[in-house]
């Protein structure tokens, strides 16, 4: 069997006396696309997080491939922070797609997408340019190369967002709520990009209330709740059959509110 | 370093600082009152008042506070007036100072959202209650905190009018720099003075704007 | 207003005017170097190094412009510092405005929105890049207003130069007004001269800010 590309096991997170994450167990598999659903609070971005170490993690393990990410352990079995240059090296192989954007404002949509190209890849200002002008007309984006973040909208600046993380070449990517800071009439224009970034075999972890996106797209779909992962399956039986009282009245409550 | 020129001067430093807490005091009170009407002026709606609200506003903060004094000092001497050094040192602080709380209060009103006005005036205020109820008392509460920022400048500033020849604080350590031959003591002194009245202002400053964010 | 005696001093005045503008730039010079440190140092771990940052900012602040030159110009000789009154009085702008300064980067730095260093951590940036790509940049646009208004604000304290002899404009004038007896007219020139210069600074300093914050004007 193959390595999963995430692999998560016990994976715990406190921030104070406020434990977050419990005994998180999760595997994406090169190539799966995996959503993240459940509650508000329920420590879907903690999770994805701890991924690239965004958050550090302070129980369990979080492994890419095979290796873990952010601690070392020494000859005793003890943990210690991993390297800095060596947790960026593994950063550089995740991408991840934040619910704001986070474009950085004083860079044209072309230059937030070269950057990264630039100091971390190394290349050259007219490889990494070029490259850039490629990703963005990937996302369709290619006559906005020159506007600053604030002139595009949002679905526009989260499609910019997406052909940054995608231009380091990424073996994974995260998305944390991509859409949820979009105005309706935008948010297909993102999931268009994601869908046909999943056709491709990107391996992907999701975090998502658009559960239409899921039901499609998902090989599989975890449910979390006050930390746990209640329920973990295809998006079938987690939508239609599940047998945790959680899950249907989550399920339940987003049917109320978006039906008409 | 002599440490008998600090215990020596304590006293007159002491008094001198009274001296210039008292100007200042004057100075921050005049030029509220000058503040608020420049301000009054300048959201008049009039054209004529607030062009002339906005020009007090520029030659006052544009001209440096050392040539306002001077010139206030030089022309009260012109027109023979006799007692030109207290009225030059409390007149300038308060022309200047008036300036900056303009600014200060026009500030304070414009952050007061929009929507408070709109939603007395949809509950059928009329424009004094709107103002006397809603608007002000948010205003003055949101200013409490620069002008408090204010009363320090103005203290700082203060230093300046030692030179028509106040016995104030930086006066006083002037003199006790050339009577006991150490200015290093002496101006240390002075500065300790200045110092101990600042962190205190703005301690209350920032104990005025917790009790601000924490409304009510 | 005797214009024949401006004319006579003409020369004197112009070079105290190239004094003023002399201390004016390399002292904010100074104090923009020294602020930016300061900013920057009190990002430090060491509890030990920022306590220490924190009262220099706050001696520097708490105290009159005026203290701090008789201090540096009369009391430096004391402690072995002796000083021209011009080296004072530009040393001393520079400390002064530094604490200005460093404050006006600090709260610059904290404005960077957290999401914008964590989307250069999450492409494996490095510290030094994502200072000087991600968290500089945006600082200086945050920070490019209040810096252009400490600039103007020190361009008038130049004028308290004069106090310890320093040969600027106002010290010309005044050494004019002495031998000419033409106080009034002298100041009044000085006030109108500088409100004048001061108008000008802000509208060029509005100008650069436009141009530095362009970017951040939203879709009309
Ligand atoms: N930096 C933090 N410091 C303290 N508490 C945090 C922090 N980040 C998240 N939390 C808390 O952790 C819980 C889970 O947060 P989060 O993972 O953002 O939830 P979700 O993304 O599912 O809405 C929430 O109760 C939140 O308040
Ligand atoms: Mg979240």
């Amino acid at each position: 069997m193959t390595v999963p590309m995430i692999a998560m096991r016990a994976v715990g997170k406190s921030f104070g006396a406020h434990q977050v994450l419990r005994g998180v167990d999760l595997d994406v598999a090169p190539s799966e696309v995996v959503c993240l659903i459940g509650p508000s609070g329920s420590g879907k971005s903690t999770l994805l997080r701890c991924v690239n170490f965004l958050e550090p993690y302070d129980e369990g393990e979080v492994r890419i491939a095979g290796e873990l990410i952010g601690y070392d352990l020494d000859s005793e079995g003890e943990r210690r922070p991993m390297a800095p240059s060596r947790l960026r090296a593994m950063r550089r192989e995740i991408g991840m797609v934040f619910q704001h954007f986070n474009l950085w404002p004083h860079m044209t949509a072309l230059e937030n997408v070269s950057e990264p190209l630039r100091r971390v890849r190394g290349l050259p200002k007219g490889e990494a340019t070029d490259r850039a002008a490629a990703m963005l007309r990937r996302v369709g984006l290619a006559d906005k190369a020159g506007a600053h973040p604030l002139r595009l909208s949002g679905g526009q600046q989260q499609r910019v967002a997406i052909a940054r993380a995608l231009a380091m070449q990424p073996r994974l990517m995260l998305f944390d709520e991509p859409t949820s800071a979009l105005d309706p009439e935008l948010v297909g224009e993102v999931l268009e990009v994601m869908r046909a970034l999943a056709a491709e075999g990107m391996t992907m972890l999701i975090v998502t209330h658009e559960m239409g996106f899921a039901a499609h797209v998902a090989s599989r779909i975890a449910f979390i709740d006050g930390g746990r992962i209640l329920e973990s399956g295809p998006p079938r039986r987690v939508f239609h059959e599940s047998a945790e009282p959680r899950v249907r009245q989550f399920l339940q409550t987003y049917h109320d509110r978006n039906a008409f | 370093m002599r440490f008998s020129v600090f215990s020596h001067s304590f006293g007159y430093l002491a008094h001198a600082a009274g001296v210039t807490l008292a100007l200042s005091l004057a100075g921050i009170a005049l030029g509220f009152v000058i503040g608020m009407a420049v301000c009054v002026a300048r959201l008049s709606g009039k054209p004529w008042p607030e062009r002339l609200g906005a020009a007090y506003v520029s030659v006052f903060r544009g001209v440096p506070l050392l040539v306002l004094l001077l010139f206030i000092y030089y022309f009260l001497a012109t027109v023979g007036l006799d007692v030109p050094a207290l009225v030059a040192a409390i007149g300038g602080l308060s022309l200047s100072s008036g300036a900056y709380q303009a600014e200060i209060l026009r500030g304070a009103l414009n952050a007061v959202p929009r929507g408070q006005g709109e939603a007395a005036v949809a509950l059928g205020y009329g424009a004094v209650d709107r103002w006397r109820r809603i608007l002000l008392p948010q205003a003055v509460r949101i200013s409490v905190p620069p002008l408090i920022n204010e009363f320090i400048l103005l203290i700082k500033a203060s230093s300046l009018v030692s030179v028509v020849g106040i016995a104030e604080l930086t006066r006083v350590s002037m003199n006790i720099a050339s009577m006991t031959y150490r200015p290093l003591e002496a101006y240390l002194a002075g500065g300790f003075f200045y110092l101990v009245i600042n962190l205190t202002l703005a301690g209350l400053g920032s104990l005025a704007e917790r009790r601000l964010a924490r409304g009510a | 207003m005797d214009w024949d005696v401006l004319i006579r001093y003409a020369p004197s005045l112009g070079r105290g005017f190239l004094v003023t503008i002399a201390c004016w730039a390399s002292g904010c010079a100074l104090g923009l170097a020294l602020g930016f440190a300061v900013a920057l140092a009190a990002g430090a771990r060491s509890l030990a190094l920022r306590a220490v940052l924190r009262v220099y900012v706050e001696i520097l602040r708490g105290t009159p412009f005026l203290m701090q030159l008789f201090i540096l110009y009369a009391g430096g000789p004391a402690v072995g510092l002796r000083l021209s009154a011009t080296e004072a009085g530009i040393l001393g702008l520079g400390l002064y405005s530094s604490a200005y300064f460093s404050e006006i980067f600090r709260a610059g730095f904290a404005a960077v929105p957290r999401g914008q260093v964590e989307a250069a951590m999450s492409v494996g940036m490095a510290p030094w890049d994502i200072l000087a790509r991600v968290r500089l940049p945006n600082a200086l646009v945050a920070a490019t207003p209040p810096i252009v208004n400490t600039l103007i604000v020190m361009s008038k304290e130049t004028v308290v130069l004069s106090i310890i002899t320093v040969p600027e404009l106002m010290y010309q004038m005044q050494t004019m007004a002495a031998e000419t007896f033409t106080a009034f007219d002298a100041i009044f020139a000085m006030a109108v001269f500088y409100w004048c210069l001061v108008e000008v600074v802000s509208r060029l300093g509005r100008r650069v800010e436009q141009r530095a914050t362009a970017f951040l004007a939203s879709r009309a």
